[in-house]
């Protein structure tokens, strides 16, 4: 085992399993959205001082549906008090809701990220059981009149095949100035990984350089692939025209070893999909920041990180991008064999 | 965990590296915009060019 000193610059607080959404491709699913299963304000307090302590200032708050977690606001306070930076994401719903609205106004966060789930009222209904579309597109609206720390990202998989235009042009006219694009992950169902929505990867590959120039022109150029497919598997250029434009990001924060996700009990796991794999949990392996990072590096912990970031293929060695692509999500693996798919040489 | 990484279909070599990734500011360039005296903006909003500093900006 060779040591890495493990030292996360970001922390993710999953505060709750519950949603007002019911996507059919999202990792809590799994959990069966849970009401009763939220972070308290004191754990969220704990763990927020936590990361302080190891130097940790952004803090992204997930769920579930965070604007359904009642100590939203106190602990977006107490966090500007502590001096962090915290980041919502979130379905943007809630924005919606009047009441609402006038309390989280008291104690934004500091920035946040919408996830668009549907171009119209019938997708809306069919992939995440949601009725009220005017209610979202309203909340939406409300957040970029609002906010200007604020865009909207979509996790493109199969529903989106046949009007992925739709949803990026109602992200750029409810007035999100940048789209982010991620591509769907495996998620686990019964402990097993699935890939009934993700789109094969040539398939996606092909799909998303065909839309690409009128993905451009709707969004004005404020577009990012978060990139999480191997770089070779994108046309000759294409990867080098992204970052040209600085339309791309790579590498998440597992495979950086630069971040931590703390689920609403306190465990911890490496990503958000692999929340029933806890690595371990606050109260027995940690309870400060000191014996956090002892915790992070101990050896079994380090044989895990070490463990996601294998090489896809041998090949990957050599490849002069490794250091920025990282071979994509190491999830995929689960599902594809990389020796079948990542098949021809490629001159990037 | 253990179960997870076992099933992985890789190559099994771990790199001596640690992948940095391509990054930029989220919502926006890397580039700050300009104000037409040549100061950069300083309203942090990550999607320069933007309305609330270059309010003049022209449209694409």
């Amino acid at each position: 085992m060779s040591f890495q000193n493990i030292q996360p610059k970001a922390a993710w607080l999953t505060v709750n399993q519950a949603c007002n959404f019911r996507c059919q491709w999202c990792y809590i699913q799994d959990t069966k959205y849970q009401n009763n299963n939220e972070m308290s304000f004191e754990l969220a307090v704990t763990l927020a001082k936590i990361s302080a302590e190891i130097g940790i200032s952004n803090i992204i708050i997930i769920g579930g549906e965070p604007t359904l977690w009642q100590p939203l606001v106190s602990f977006n306070k107490f966090c500007r008090e502590l001096g962090i930076k915290t980041s919502l994401v979130t379905n943007g719903f809630m924005f919606s809701n009047d009441e609402f609205f006038e309390n989280y106004q008291k104690q934004p966060n500091d920035g946040l990220g919408v996830s668009l789930k549907a171009g119209n009222s019938y997708q809306l209904l069919k992939i995440a059981k949601f009725r009220d579309f005017e209610g979202l597109t309203k909340g939406m609206r409300r957040i970029f009149q609002n906010y200007s720390n604020a865009s909207i990202s979509i996790t493109l998989n199969s529903f989106y095949l046949k009007n992925f235009l739709q949803l990026v042009k109602l992200a750029v006219e409810c007035g999100s100035k940048t789209v982010k694009i991620d591509f769907c992950s495996p998620i686990f169902k019964n402990g097993k990984p699935v890939n009934k929505y993700i789109i094969d990867p040539l398939k996606l590959v092909s799909f998303v350089f065909s839309l690409y120039p009128e993905l451009d022109k709707i969004t004005h150029g404020n577009l990012v692939f978060e990139m999480n497919l191997p770089f070779c598997l994108w046309p000759e250029g294409f990867i080098n025209l992204l970052k040209m434009k600085h339309q791309i990001i790579s590498v998440c924060q597992m495979l950086k070893q630069e971040g931590i996700i703390f689920g609403p009990d306190g465990r911890v796991q490496m990503c958000n999909a692999l929340f029933d794999f806890p690595i371990g949990y606050w109260n027995k392996d940690f309870n400060d920041g000191r014996s956090l990072i002892n915790f992070l590096n101990r050896e079994k912990v380090v044989n895990y990180y070490e463990g996601m970031r294998r090489y896809p293929l041998e090949k990957c060695q050599d490849c002069e991008w490794y250091l920025e692509c990282g071979g994509g999500c190491p999830l995929r693996w689960l599902i594809w064999d990389p020796k079948k798919l990542i098949l021809r040489e490629r001159r990037l | 965990m253990k179960e997870i990484i076992q099933k992985l279909k890789v190559s099994g070599e771990i790199p001596p590296n640690i992948p940095t990734g391509i990054t930029r500011k989220m919502g926006g360039v890397s580039a700050k915009c300009r104000y037409p005296d040549g100061t950069e903006c300083r309203c942090d909003c990550g999607v320069c060019p933007c309305s609330i500093c270059t309010p003049d900006y022209p449209d694409d």
